[in-house]
């Protein structure tokens, strides 16, 4: 049991990048890659992360993940610098920890997984490239940290009982999709914002709370579908399209519907006693 | 006035205090960054992405993600297959709900692609 550390930039599986001369065995060896230095683990390769190990990747160092990387309970993921998934995936699960560091980058291209009440906690940058997936699922919770900021050009999920907790700016992006599928919470908190230009879908009893900004730009299309409910505490700003037979709940009376720019979409007068007026 | 809250360091609050339009200006920041880093196939790619994303009509699109999404299932399995995984080991596993759902989808998209 030992840290390997990068002594240069190079390939995971080649012992000469390593200050140990050896390849490190996740399952017993921690890893720290060295600021300045990029290690990948090359497309074919894979990695396991055992549990009470850890992968911290130093500011201004690079983890490109062209195989597939995998990080199972108990095990830690701590990014400074830059964290790729490039080739098969990046799956953290079983109850595993990933960091994103304020000034560190997540880059997702291919697959990235939050499964299974493993946690993420991003307080720098993450981008769902448009070639890219990001799923949390199954009791996995992603929580978006005031600092932070997702920007999904691909697909992210949040599905099967996953939960997203929102602290700051998420960008649904022109081709983006945030899709909340079967039983999935994503909680929009005071402080925190999404912005939908491109598609944000709910289905199958998936919940958003909105606590925060919601807001779907122009061109951006909401669809939210039967069983679903989007609560809204404060206001909700709809420029775009909308479908589906879900619900938009607005919960308190002075909570307000308005369209991308700030604009009254409607003006709710008298909303409690006898008067049916409703000025568009 | 925005709301002043104890306890929270300063940029904290800054962060928290910003305008829709700032926020939407930061955005438009960061965009600009991810495209002065792309190469031009990989502007193409991803305009080739959302014009892909934007013909199918809005009722389609929650099936459209989720059969996204099997695509890149299916990536990540052949991976493995290609590396030497033994898929048949790994579907014996499945319990009987999910082994039914996976011979329905295996058996629809034959279908479809028969039609």
């Amino acid at each position: 049991m030992a840290t390997f550390t990068s002594i240069q930039t190079g390939n995971w599986h080649t012992a000469s990048t390593w200050n140990q001369g050896a390849v490190p065995n996740l399952s017993v060896d921690d890893v720290v890659i060295s600021a300045g230095h990029t290690v990948t683990l090359a497309a074919g390769q894979y990695a396991s992360l055992a549990p009470g190990r850890f992968i911290l990747v130093a500011g201004a160092g690079t983890l490109r993940v062209l195989g597939a990387l995998d990080a199972y309970g108990g095990s830690e993921i701590i990014v400074l610098g830059t964290l790729t998934s490039e080739g098969d995936y990046v799956y953290v699960w079983n109850g595993a920890e990933l960091t994103i560091y304020p000034g560190a980058t997540l880059s997702v291209t291919t697959g990235f997984f939050l499964a299974t009440n493993a946690t993420a906690s991003i307080q720098g940058q993450m981008t769902i490239q448009s070639s890219g997936l990001a799923d949390i699922f199954d009791y996995a919770v992603l929580t978006l940290e005031v600092g932070g900021t997702i920007q999904a050009y691909g697909f992210c999920y949040v599905e099967w009982n996953g939960q997203a907790v929102i602290r700051d700016d998420f960008s649904v992006e022109t081709g983006g999709t945030l899709s909340l599928y079967d039983t999935p919470v994503v909680t929009i908190e005071l402080g925190g914002a999404v912005f939908v230009y491109g598609t944000l879908t709910l289905t199958s009893s998936a919940r958003c709370e909105v606590f925060g900004y919601l807001g779907v730009a122009t061109a951006g299309l909401l669809s939210v579908f039967s069983t679903a409910i989007v609560n809204v505490y404060k206001d909700i700003r709809i420029g775009g399209r909308m479908t589906g037979g879900g619900k938009i709940v607005m919960l308190r009376r002075e909570g307000r519907i308005l369209d991308f720019s700030d604009n009254p979409l409607f003006v709710l007068d008298r909303a409690y006693g006898y008067s049916k007026a409703l000025a568009a | 006035m925005p709301p002043v809250t104890p306890d929270i360091p300063q940029e904290v609050q800054d962060r928290i205090n910003r305008t829709p339009a700032q926020r939407k200006a930061d955005l438009d920041g960061l965009r600009q960054q991810r495209l002065d880093a792309m190469t031009p196939e990989q502007r193409q790619a991803a305009q080739a992405h959302i014009d892909r994303v934007n013909a199918v009509p809005d009722d389609e699109r929650p099936a459209f993600v989720q059969v996204a999404r099997l695509a890149v299932t299916a990536k990540s399995i052949k991976a493995q297959v290609d590396g030497g995984m033994n898929l048949r080991a790994v579907l014996d596993q499945l319990d009987a709900e999910e082994t039914a759902a996976v011979d329905w989808l295996v058996s629809a998209v034959t279908a479809a692609r028969g039609t």
